[in-house]
């Protein structure tokens, strides 16, 4: 599980603080989804309890342990072992082949090359990823590419899933196969935490937090 | 939640990774690879042939006699024993030793007393490649021939017999070519010392193994010397050739050095600003590794071993193409310590070049590059 205590966060020390002292808990083995107007911090959130930004105010913890003001050395290994991300635009680099870039969500981890490429291609069956691996991403569609990032994300078989607007570019059968990934990782242990403004997303988690 | 000590890149995952991503950059790769084999091509083009020219003339002034020493018992009363030889050449920095006894003129038993006189010296220590030999080695009292004595004494080939002053002869065995600093020997012949030789030494000449000695192995063969009469004794070094010596190698090995600092701090700067382009345009990539879990280490270790591996095959590319150039231009190929030694100056330069671009990517905000508008 992992939750926020008294979160509040500003990008400069100019600019408008975000959350304004949040608490809240993001239970392991359920969906909870962020919402809440453009500009609210749905993605800030999520980059904040990924550990890539740190708070300007209170702290997040991982299960009740302080997480957010650790060295970026231990920051990095949790990500590495633990935080799988999914992000709106999928992210994946195009120079690179498809299982190349599912391959990727292992190696930081500790995964070998050959561990990881054999991972990799099990979970491009599973989700149904019909391309040549060695295809590039500019190959395929957008909603086989989304479904490629989350097979990166779910390599490393995360206890957390965090994922920016992950069906914001996908038409309503590819939202639904990536809905139904993640609740199903939800379902077997994972917290996962979806910013989303789609009222279908907030239909599917089992909590939903309004910014 | 899992502890696992097991984490970020290994090694050979390490290296793995930074070779695909090498080859899925063809363009950086291929314009940092060509930039380490234009500075290893230079060098070894440029510098190679300065530094085959330094070791020419050198090996002329070596040639003129920079590291030799000659002690002379100029009166003949400084009575010194044929044993020193041994003594001077157990001393260090000593490359051969040479003992001469005092002259003796000869003339061809053939002829007589008619003929042309050469001088004869019994020869102490083992002759040094300066003085090549012809015919058999000479047993204890037999004797060789210079090749001016040999003509002087009117031997159609390096073999025959002497006549001394008191009417006693001595085999002619052989010949020899003495080079410098020795060619003075190739007017007189020289006899191997017999057991019953004690013929006191005339002249000591000592070939010390580099210009640098010199002065100090003079002081030691001085030391090791028990003269009778030590101001009889003189002795001659090279002193102002070994200095000219001195002098033309510090101009020669500072021109060659400052032209590799050069080509190699272009060659760095270039690397560098390559590597930064090539980092800059791979903004979202860092961005992305950096949110999958990789630490910033992890990110210079990254970018360090791409440009190590590009850096490798560019540099052997360009220690051959360098080689190949300096050959044709000069009929010889720079040594291989030089072109081993270039290859690794280029490979660590370029190495130093992408730290600085590394610790770019590494420091750089994740989330500025991964946040879609």
């Amino acid at each position: 599980m992992i939750s926020v205590e008294d979160l509040s966060f500003s990008y400069t020390s100019r600019s408008e603080e975000l959350f304004r002292d949040l608490s809240y808990d993001f239970p392991a083995g359920a969906v909870t989804t962020v919402t809440g107007p453009s500009g609210s911090g749905k993605s800030t959130l999520l980059y904040l309890l990924g550990l890539l930004l740190t708070p300007s105010g209170g702290a997040v913890h991982y299960d009740g342990r302080p997480a957010s003001d650790l060295s970026d050395r231990e920051r990095s290994r949790l990500r590495a072992l633990h935080v799988g991300f999914v992000f709106q635009d999928a992210a994946l680099d195009q120079s690179r082949a498809v299982l190349d870039n599912v391959a990727e969500g292992g190696l930081y981890g500790g995964m070998t090359r050959r561990r990881a490429a054999r991972r990799a291609r099990e979970l491009l069956e599973q989700f149904g990823v019909e391309v040549p691996e060695k295809h590039k991403p500019g190959e395929v569609s957008g909603g086989q590419a989304q479904r490629i990032g989350l097979c990166r994300a779910l390599i490393k078989e995360p206890t957390v899933v965090l994922a920016d607007e992950p069906t914001g570019n996908l038409d309503r059968a590819s939202a639904d196969v990536v809905l139904d990934a993640l609740v199903d990782v939800a379902r077997n242990g994972a917290t996962v935490v979806i910013s989303s403004h789609d009222p279908v997303v907030v239909q599917r988690g089992d909590y939903a937090l309004e910014l | 939640m899992r502890s696992n000590s097991e984490h970020q890149l290994g090694p050979m995952t390490l290296i793995g990774e930074a070779s695909r991503v090498s080859v899925s950059q063809p363009v950086a790769s291929i314009m940092t690879g060509l930039i380490v084999a234009v500075v290893c091509g230079v060098i070894l083009s440029t510098t190679g042939q300065t530094v085959q020219a330094e070791e020419q003339v050198l090996a002329r002034i070596d040639d003129a006699g920079t590291r030799a020493i000659v002690i002379t018992d100029e009166q003949g009363n400084a009575e010194i024993s044929a044993t020193a030889v041994e003594r001077i050449a157990g001393l260090s920095h000593v490359e051969w030793v040479l003992g001469l006894s005092s002259a003796t003129d000869i003339r061809n038993a053939a002829i007589g007393a008619g003929g042309s006189p050469a001088t004869l010296r019994i020869l102490y220590g083992t002759p040094p490649e300066a003085l090549a030999t012809l015919g058999r080695t000479p047993s204890a009292g037999e004797a060789l021939v210079g090749a001016d004595a040999q003509k002087t004494l009117g031997l159609e080939r390096p073999i025959g017999g002497v006549l001394l002053p008191d009417g006693d002869t001595v085999s002619v065995v052989g010949g020899f070519s003495a080079s410098e600093p020795l060619a003075f020997l190739n007017r007189s012949l020289l006899v191997t010392p017999t057991n019953t030789t004690d013929a006191p030494l005339r002249s000591i000449h000592v070939q010390a193994t580099d210009p640098e000695h010199v002065e100090p192995v003079s002081q030691a063969v001085l030391a090791v010397l028990d003269p009778l009469d030590s101001s009889s004794l003189s002795i001659q070094t090279s002193e102002t050739l070994a200095d000219i010596r001195a002098a033309v190698a510090g101009e020669l090995g500072q021109f060659s050095r400052s032209l590799v600092l050069l080509v190699l701090g272009v060659g760095l700067v270039l690397v560098a600003l390559t590597v930064y382009a090539g980092v800059t345009l791979r903004r979202q990539d860092f961005g992305r590794r950096r949110a999958l879990g990789a630490s910033r280490t992890a990110i210079i270790s990254l970018v360090a071993v791409q440009n190590l591996l590009v850096a490798v095959a560019g540099a052997c590319a360009g220690a051959a193409a360098g080689a190949f150039l300096v050959w044709r231009w000069t009929g010889s190929i720079p040594r291989p310590f030089f072109n081993l030694a270039v290859v690794v100056l280029a490979i660590l330069a370029s190495l130093v070049a992408a730290l600085p671009p590394a610790l770019v990517a590494a420091l750089r905000d994740p989330v500025r590059v991964l946040r879609v508008p």
